[in-house]
């Protein structure tokens, strides 16, 4: 055998450990029997850099770092850290209007203005976020079973995420089985630029206001998965799971138009518009039901994916996720890649409220919001990935998509009719990954 | 906790199904391929997962949905 040949072999097995070890760094993804058990004494490295943007919103731009390491024993470590920077314009959840309207910033030190018809959009929205993920892999006695335990931990300015999760899988039917049950924990610490504001409260002209503190939220979530082999070209996945949450699930820097009965502004608080901070339920339980199959077809691999999410907010959203890769020679591939997603709005949505469904709701303490995504809402992606090994023989990729949400406005009051007020965003992804 | 049941014996009635599937050890030549790999780009799926947790209602399925984000 000579350099060249061992090079390539020694490289096919890093891939394979790659795919392996990350899979498990992203949580409970369900590996059959099937994959090969791989030994390998080195480190695996895979690095990827991704830029997020949106017309005239966010922009992000994301580099991240994966490595790993599979034993004699076949237990794998892993390790994985990304770095998130976010700079533009988020909307605000307050309805465009025929004329001027100032807000007030999530500080309370200053303000900023939507031009007339123009979707309110808070341009402070700044924000970079570490993340940290460790995972530990390892076999079970009889090797048909194992345990993956997973740790991480997440940092913004006004964000810190904590938790941890384990994953028992146990290989059945001569291996063309694998059962998983998986567990993780999670707990959040919000700390809002200026303090949470009081849900349902007026916005106020700026200046010193009444705020709460920190808040704090947990979620617990279960998630129980088969996979199948069904022939020598098709594999199967079904997964339940299931996600408890209680805390603060508000979003601190949204808030809702409270408009007359003919859709016009109420100036109010020493602003030209009336503004309520929004609220949401203090605790979510969320259930989903998600289906792969991944078939071999003459050379070529498909990839189609069905999730099914509801919720007891009133959230619904089914998501078909296609992925078809044509191989090439020379370890080349194009990837072709389309995913559909609708929802139906939260029970407690509304992109604006009249004064007297404003009172209603502050007098029974009622949840309410305007966020556009918690709004109906369909999304389209449309994505074109490729492949190719780096003269080193590294695998290398680089792809492109294209992803549009359409929104469905609801409570829509008098002149409101005459504005776009849920336009559609847009967003370019771009993304380069390499691996050694 | 009727969904619970439910999926319990869907589930059930799937791994009583799947008995009958599958391939022998020496026919898996094919589904050890790394593109055969469930999770063939992990990369992009942990992106993609933050993007749409970040943009949408809805989150998790093929994993955990949490997302260590103050972003939804």
């Amino acid at each position: 055998m000579n350099n060249s040949t061992l090079n390539t072999a020694k490289n096919k097995n890093v891939r394979k450990l790659l795919q392996s070890a990350s899979s498990c760094l992203l949580g409970a993804t369900a590996v059959t029997g099937a994959q090969a058990q791989i030994n390998d004494e080195g480190w695996q490295t895979d690095i990827a850099v991704l830029a997020y943007s949106e017309t005239d919103r966010v922009s992000a731009f994301e580099p991240a770092i994966a490595v790993k390491k599979t034993f004699d024993d076949e237990s794998v470590v892993g390790f994985k850290l990304v770095f998130d920077a976010l700079t533009g314009a988020s909307a605000n959840g307050a309805t465009p209007s025929d004329t001027p309207q100032t807000f007030t910033r999530p500080s309370g030190k200053g303000s900023y203005t939507a031009a007339n018809n123009e979707t309110p959009l808070d341009d402070t929205f700044r924000d970079t976020r570490i993340n940290f993920t460790a995972m530990y892999e390892t076999p079970l006695a009889d090797r048909m079973d194992k345990v993956i335990w997973g740790a991480n931990v997440s940092s913004e300015h006004d964000f810190i995420s904590l938790g941890g999760s384990g994953t028992f899988m146990r290989d059945i039917n001569q291996r063309n089985t694998t059962l998983s049950a998986g567990f993780s924990f999670e707990v959040d610490t919000i700390k809002p630029v200026g303090g949470s504001p009081i849900a349902l409260n007026e916005m106020q002209v700026a200046g010193p206001s009444t705020r709460g503190g920190d808040e704090s939220r947990t979620m617990v979530e279960m998630l129980l998965g088969v996979t199948q082999i069904i022939d020598r070209n098709t594999l199967m996945q079904f997964n339940y799971g299931l996600a408890v949450s209680n805390g603060y699930h508000t979003d601190p820097y949204k808030i809702v138009s409270v408009v007359d009965d003919n859709g016009g502004l109420i100036p109010a608080n020493g602003l030209n518009g009336t503004y309520l901070y929004e609220s949401r339920p203090d605790a979510r339980t969320k259930h989903s039901v998600f289906s792969k199959v991944k078939r071999f077809v003459g050379g070529d691999v498909a990839d189609i994916s069905y999730r099914y999410m509801w919720d007891d907010w009133g959230v619904a959203s089914s998501t078909v996720d296609m992925h078809y890769r044509f191989n090439m020679s020379r370890g080349w591939y194009l990837e072709p890649h389309v995913r559909y997603y609708s929802q139906q709005a939260a029970d407690f949505y509304n992109t604006s409220i009249t004064t007297t469904q404003a009172d209603a709701i502050v007098a029974a303490g009622d949840n309410l919001t305007a966020d556009y995504r918690l709004g109906e809402m369909a999304a389209t992606t449309l994505g074109l990935k490729l492949g190719f090994l780096t003269p080193g023989g590294n695998k290398s990729s680089v792809r492109i998509e294209y992803y549009n949400q359409t929104s469905t406005a609801s409570n829509v009051i008098g002149s409101q009719s005459s504005q776009d007020l849920v336009p559609d965003v847009d967003a370019v992804i771009m993304q380069f990954n390499y691996s050694f | 906790m009727k969904i619970v049941v439910l999926t319990m014996l869907l589930g059930s009635a799937l791994i009583s199904g799947c008995s009958s599937l599958g391939v022998k050890p020496w026919e898996r030549d094919i589904l050890a391929r790394d593109d055969m790999a469930l999770e063939n780009a992990s990369m992009d799926s942990a992106f993609d997962d933050h993007i749409y947790f970040s943009k949408e209602a809805s989150s998790g399925g093929k994993g955990f949905g949490g997302g260590g984000c103050g972003c939804n």
